[in-house]
């Protein structure tokens, strides 16, 4: 079989298993930003809107004008996004340098995260592009392809501005590094995709008098969403929500992050600055599933050296994520597989340290 | 290759100045735009939402009198006449009219430039325009900033800078020399691009230039608006002399005349503030001989019911 064929077998599996999670997830039952995308979707702009979601346009542009109801073209926009962001995962892990193996395990952790399948309860929302896009752009940076990732991060940027930030993490990676023409490429590539956000965001306020003012992520002075949304959170509140957003990969990463070849050791911690920010704009819980990319290739690192309990312990994070994520009603199963998840996860990390290999 | 990355970085340094400009530029609006400034477009208060389909609009427009120098955006005219108007119109039921006032006029405006600045603000699409000529003999106020009318982004795009001018009077308030010298930087920028020339204060002179210059701008009015136009007078001078000039142009049927001097409580000081611009008693004093007229323009022209 061709890599072609391979990746388009293995995007078909994933978008099948997704689509069918997606097909069983039920109607988001609080206030979403559904209304604010398909307005974009109806009318291309929405006069006057003060949402920060007015100014995430691609995807309500891209999908307004197909045929179908609108639910129906939302899903299928989530799982085919998701799905990728799992192919996109798997080619990131090997040009890291890990094993197919760690791949597999990176990619279906993946699109099986929290972080996906809460998308496709709420698929109103830019988040799975990102999540697509986060690997996809960082992986052509790295490969050298600077063209084309600016190219794809310009469109990106006008979804959601988590687009540009690859070409920042690759400039701070590479200047770590010192390699300061490689930098300096990222950099000017992360700068031209946002002076495309900005002349967009610009035109929008002024040309059709959009605001920041219904957002408190704009307030960056302020405390952004982070200070707001533990103000509306309870302390049990704010440990669930953060416990979802990885589950065991708080367990499976900070040890494969010593296992981690130096350059994706760099890589992550050249994430931070971006990960803190993000973190304080938008919620943490769900921000920080944009640099899900980068802890699941360290959770696999983990998982690869105890291949037959590692299974088990994605297994029981992929069940645990059906309920937290996808909100599937399945809540017994859900916080048992979660439980059994943490458990397994520290069985791996054990077998894994006794693993010849590490 | 490095070479071009390095003239690939100076143009993107460039292009995210000047966005980050008009970006600051933007915020200061904000700032400002509910006190002493002018929004964006260079209009007092925030930048109006697109007109709904029961929305009666107010439109208060001239020179130093109807800005309001002194005032807040919303103690000024035209949110007064507004709030007066909503009592009678924003009424409970399907037929409720919700009633916006704004304030386009300009600082040291001419009563000339009035019938062009109507048509500048004519897509606001106001229902009624109240033009409150500044009186013959008074001395017009800066031109410059309120709103910016000599710079480029203006002339071109409606676009009033305000950030050489906060920055300049914040430099002033916390004596940072620094400050005062970047907004000077911006305002000389904005003037080198524009090659305009400082603007010299002028006066209000010449009765029958006014007469002309106030046909013109009820003319402009009529044309823009959908009910008619209230000219409003104002209270220090003997407007005698003004009626009969202008009997022409306030004959029409879409047309009303309020002089704010047959009201002995407008001749009080009390109600200026540097012994022209109206205080907030002032304006809404002005306000409760105004709003009886828009209401009679739009009763008349049907606008009471949606």
């Amino acid at each position: 079989m061709t890599a072609g064929a391979q990746r388009l077998v293995h995007f078909s599996a994933l978008a099948l298993c997704l689509g069918a999670i997606a097909w069983a997830s039920p109607l988001t039952q609080r206030v979403t930003d559904r209304d604010v995308y398909e307005a974009t979707a109806a009318h291309g702009v929405v006069l006057d809107c003060s949402d920060i979601h007015c100014f995430r346009v691609l995807v309500p542009w891209l999908l307004g004008p197909l045929p179908g109801v609108s639910i129906l073209k939302w899903k299928v926009y989530a799982v085919v996004s998701n799905a990728a962001a799992g192919l996109a995962v798997f080619a990131l892990t090997l040009t890291l340098g890990l094993s197919r193996r760690a791949a597999w395990f990176a990619s279906t952790g993946s699109a099986f995260g929290f972080g996906s399948l809460y998308t496709l309860h709420d698929v109103y929302s830019s988040d799975p592009l990102m999540y697509f896009l986060g690997p996809y752009l960082t992986n052509e940076l790295l490969v050298g392809r600077i063209a084309l990732a600016a190219a794809v991060g310009a469109a990106g940027v006008l979804a959601k501005e988590f687009a540009a930030a690859p070409f920042y993490l690759m400039t701070l990676w590479s200047a770590v590094e010192r390699r300061w023409p490689d930098a300096l490429r990222a950099f000017v590539a992360g700068n031209a995709v946002f002076i495309v956000w900005f002349v967009v965001t610009l035109t929008l306020m002024l040309r059709f008098n959009y605001t920041y003012s219904g957002s408190a992520s704009a307030d960056l002075g302020g405390g952004a969403n982070l200070v707001g949304w533990l103000h509306r959170q309870s302390a049990r509140g704010i440990a669930a929500a953060m416990f979802n957003e990885f589950g065991v990969l708080y367990v499976l990463a900070p040890v494969g992050f010593f296992l981690a070849p130096v350059r994706l050791r760099l890589l992550c911690l050249a994430s931070l600055p971006i990960g803190a920010f993000f973190g304080y704009v938008q919620q943490p819980d769900r921000a920080l599933w944009n640099l899900h990319f980068l802890v699941l290739p360290l959770a696999a690192l983990v998982l690869e050296r105890a291949p037959a309990p590692a299974s088990l312990t994605l297994a029981a994070f992929v069940v645990g994520n059906l309920r937290v994520g996808a909100q599937l009603p399945i809540a017994p199963v859900g916080k048992l597989a979660l439980g059994a998840s943490m458990v397994l996860g520290v069985a791996t990390v054990v077998a894994a340290r006794r693993s010849p290999t590490s | 290759m490095t070479r071009g990355l390095i003239l690939a970085l100076a143009i993107e340094g460039v292009i995210l100045a000047a966005l980050m400009t008009v970006a600051a530029d933007q915020i200061a609006h904000s700032r400002v735009e509910k006190l002493g400034g002018v929004n964006v477009w260079g209009y007092r208060g925030p930048v109006l939402h697109q007109k709904k389909g029961n929305e009666v609009r107010i439109a208060v427009t001239g020179g130093d009198l109807a800005f309001g120098w002194g005032v807040a955006a919303s103690e000024t005219l035209a949110p007064s006449v507004s709030h007066l108007l909503s009592v009678r119109l924003d009424l409970p039921g399907p037929n409720a009219r919700l009633v916006t006032g704004v304030t386009t006029a300009a600082r040291g405006l001419p009563p000339g430039a009035y019938a062009r600045w109507i048509e500048h603000y004519a897509y606001l699409r106001p229902d009624v325009i109240c033009l409150v000529p500044d009186p013959v003999g008074h001395v017009l106020a800066d031109p410059t900033f309120l709103p910016d009318r000599r710079s480029m982004a203006f002339r071109m795009f409606g676009y009033s800078p305000i950030l050489p001018l906060v920055l300049d009077e914040k430099g002033t308030l916390v004596h940072s020399a620094l400050l005062r010298l970047a907004g000077q930087m911006l305002d000389r920028a904005d003037g080198l691009t524009s090659g305009r020339s400082d603007q010299s204060r002028g006066t209000v002179v010449g009765l029958a230039d006014y007469a002309t210059s106030i046909d013109a701008a009820v003319r402009a009015a009529l044309r823009s608006t959908t009910a008619g136009v209230v000219v409003v007078l104002a209270p220090a001078n003997d407007n005698g002399g003004v009626k009969t000039q202008l009997a022409s142009a306030l004959g029409g049927e879409r047309v009303r005349l309020v002089d704010l001097g047959d009201d002995p409580r407008m001749i009080d000081a009390g109600l200026r503030l540097d012994g022209f611009s109206f205080s907030v008693g002032g304006h809404s004093v002005a306000g409760q001989n105004v709003a009886p007229a828009v209401l009679d323009v739009i009763d008349r022209a049907g606008l009471r019911e949606p």
